[in-house]
């Protein structure tokens, strides 16, 4: 039957007007995922409106395709500019950029662009093969689960970002973390850091926030009157050295397609945390006179990232299937788009209509190849940004920033909250504090305030339970073990046992 | 400057902010303590983890702060007095820095198109001005190349926008 299902799935992917609606829709993903602001989530929800006259099956397509191109198109600004298109791309930069300043631009893309398919792909696999056994694994985690995994997210990602110093990261977290408390709180909607002010009350939006810190600071460099102009010679592709890298490292993209599905299957853990888990895995695993090139232009980096944020795509559609509960932001706005063709995810799915979940399969695979060869048509113009003036092109990026700060919640308020935290933006760059923790504090931020909350109140105010599940007591060793050695308590301890 | 000068400063400034937080967090409790809320227990009080944050923030900040002036052979007392002297020297001799002066310029006229142009005037209109105004600025290239670019790249972003997503600008 299952055969029968894909037979079908792929007939249908394969008539004309969704091949066209495949390769347009895609198409537009990544425009919105190469320009600064505008994430996956808005490209769906832009665009869900406009597939709402649509034949069921077509919108379906579009709006996978939407989401596979606007994911793998952060890549591209991120790799270019240093200005990730969406948040899923952001650990991409650390390597990607500095790619693109040695003059290897069109390599890096060509790389990112591959594992971005290679790692839908293989979470396609995962769609179809593991969906009740990880399924199980997410409805195990409760409220102290998910507070931890929001605290081991941010010092990974402070820990990783500022490699000299960890405490930095760790501190651009927790400011990140402040932001993320600024509104009415989720559980007894009471105004936290608001002042009075309604549009605070309402929180800080995540997308200006983005902007702000990674785009703002970038568009002001380049007004310096003795700018370096760091104008980067466009490259080719390097196809067959592009390929001969990812071939050398598939053990690479398969942890990494791993960790991104793991991750993605998580309720509320989206596809940046995704990236970041697996470049942290990655770097881990490196050996020691390699850790150091991290960070400075190692492709190893871009295949983890890439892979790993792609993947999460898979990861994220898993739980929205089976459990009608999104894995990421993007996966929300799916699943809404999802009712809104009359499709009811949710365990009654394989009753109601088992020939969805293989066409939704299908067409992500068809969407990630789709994606594959409009990429690097696209990334051919988009690596001649490279040769721009960049005293036309900023300006430009920035009205473009202030579009996607708007866009949000079309109000003017958002594109003010941009500005200041682009002026933050550029302390913390000036101060050699990194941006991604900020960043993913105020992803997390809710997550960690309402779910230590919801935990605490069910069990009265005590921190017991906490001691007492073994995914906690996992969570809270590999937190401890990680401040330890950090803070370099293992080399002091080393160090008297030496001398004694 | 510096870059353990600027870092030690910063980290005394995240300390206060730190102090700040975990006041505010505190009233936040007291506030949600009375009524109409009478949220009395502490650990489940919407104050509760601003002021983990604050005092977390302010011990990291204390650690970095120690990073900063730990010099081997110094007293923490001589590394800071050097360190407050070098960020004297620095403001005095870069008061008058062409670079920092025109860059902060072009922020400036960031700000104006953000928060004056966009509230009073249509989308396309505020961000003509500001592209024509920063170019000049900027001296970006021959003045008839900037109203070039400006004009276009303002019809593009609209064209793009405003007709092919369908987004309604400001």
């Amino acid at each position: 039957m299952a055969l029968e299902y894909i037979g079908i799935a792929f007939m249908t992917a394969l008539q004309p007007l969704n091949l066209l609606v495949l390769v347009l829709s895609t198409l537009v993903g990544l425009v919105m995922g190469v320009l600064p602001g505008l994430s996956a989530t808005m490209a769906i929800a832009l665009l869900t409106g406009l597939t709402y006259n649509f034949p069921t099956q077509t919108a379906i397509i579009s709006l996978l395709a939407i989401y596979v191109g606007a994911i793998s198109g952060g890549c591209q600004s991120a790799i270019l500019l240093n200005i990730p298109g969406t948040p899923a791309s952001a650990a991409t930069a650390l390597d990607g950029h500095p790619m693109a300043l040695q003059g290897k631009g069109g390599l890096a893309i060509f790389i990112a662009t591959t594992v971005s398919c290679l790692g839908t792909l293989i979470s396609v696999v995962f769609v179809l093969t593991l969906t009740p056994l990880l399924t199980s694994l997410a409805l195990k985690f409760t409220s102290w689960e998910f507070f931890l995994l929001s605290i081991f997210g941010i010092l990974i990602c402070g820990t990783i970002t500022a490699q000299a110093s960890p405490v930095k990261g760790w501190i651009s977290g927790i400011l990140g973390l402040i932001v993320a408390m600024v509104g009415l709180d989720t559980v007894d909607t009471i105004a936290r850091f608001s002042y009075g002010n309604v549009n605070l009350m309402s929180g800080i939006q995540l997308i200006p926030v983005m902007i702000g810190l990674f785009g703002f600071p970038e568009i002001v460099r380049a007004f310096k009157r003795h700018s370096d102009d760091q104008v980067t010679k466009a490259s080719k592709f390097e196809m067959k050295q592009g390929f001969s890298l990812i071939f050398r490292n598939f053990g690479n993209v398969l942890r990494s397609a791993c960790i991104g599905v793991g991750v993605g299957i998580i309720p509320g853990v989206g596809e940046d945390t995704g990236g970041w888990l697996s470049y942290w895995a990655t770097r881990s695993l490196a050996p020691a006179d390699e850790k150091d090139s991290f960070g400075k232009g190692n492709p190893k980096g871009i295949i983890s990232t890439e892979t790993g944020n792609n993947s999460c795509i898979g990861g994220a559609i898993i739980p929205v299937l089976s459990l009608a509960v999104p894995g990421s932001a993007p996966a929300a706005v799916l699943l809404a788009a999802f009712l809104m063709h009359g499709y009811r995810p949710g365990p009654l799915l394989m009753t109601e209509s088992p020939d969805f979940l293989y066409n939704v399969c299908i067409y992500l695979a068809f969407a990630s190849v789709a994606m594959w060869l409009i990429a690097l048509g696209l990334s051919k113009l988009t690596v001649r940004l490279l040769g721009v003036n960049k005293k036309y092109l900023m300006p430009i990026v920035y009205a473009l920033c202030v579009i996607g700060s708007y866009l949000i919640n079309y109000n003017l308020f958002d594109v003010k909250v941009m500005f200041v935290f682009g002026l933050l933006g550029i302390v913390l760059t000036s101060m050699n504090f990194p941006a991604a923790p900020f960043l993913l504090g105020v992803i997390l931020g809710p997550m960690l305030d309402s779910n230590l909350r919801r935990a605490l109140r069910l069990s009265d105010g005590s921190f017991l339970p906490m001691f007492q599940r073994p995914i906690c007591l996992f969570f809270l060793a590999f937190i401890i073990l990680l401040i330890l050695a950090q803070l370099g308590v293992f080399k002091v301890l080393k160090g008297k046992k030496l001398a004694d | 400057m510096e870059s353990k000068t600027k870092e030690m400063i910063f980290s005394l400034v995240l300390m206060v902010f730190g102090v700040y937080v975990a006041i505010e967090g505190y009233m936040i409790f007291l506030r949600a303590a009375s009524a109409p809320y009478f949220i009395t227990e502490f650990t489940v009080s919407p104050g509760f983890v601003p002021v983990i944050l604050g005092v977390a923030l302010v011990f990291f900040s204390i650690l970095h702060f120690i990073s900063c002036i730990r010099e081997e052979g110094k007293k923490p007392g001589e590394v800071i007095k050097e360190h407050f002297a070098e960020a004297a020297a620095w403001v005095k001799a870069n008061k008058r820095n062409v670079d920092i002066a025109f860059t902060i310029g072009a922020v400036i006229i960031m700000g104006i198109y953000t928060y004056v142009l966009m509230e009073l005037l249509p989308f396309w209109a505020a961000t003509l001005i500001f592209l024509l105004a920063i170019f000049f600025y900027l001296r970006t290239d021959k003045w008839w190349k900037n109203i070039l670019v400006a004009v276009l790249g303002v019809i593009a972003i609209v064209l793009v926008f405003q007709y092919c997503f369908n987004a309604a600008l400001p």
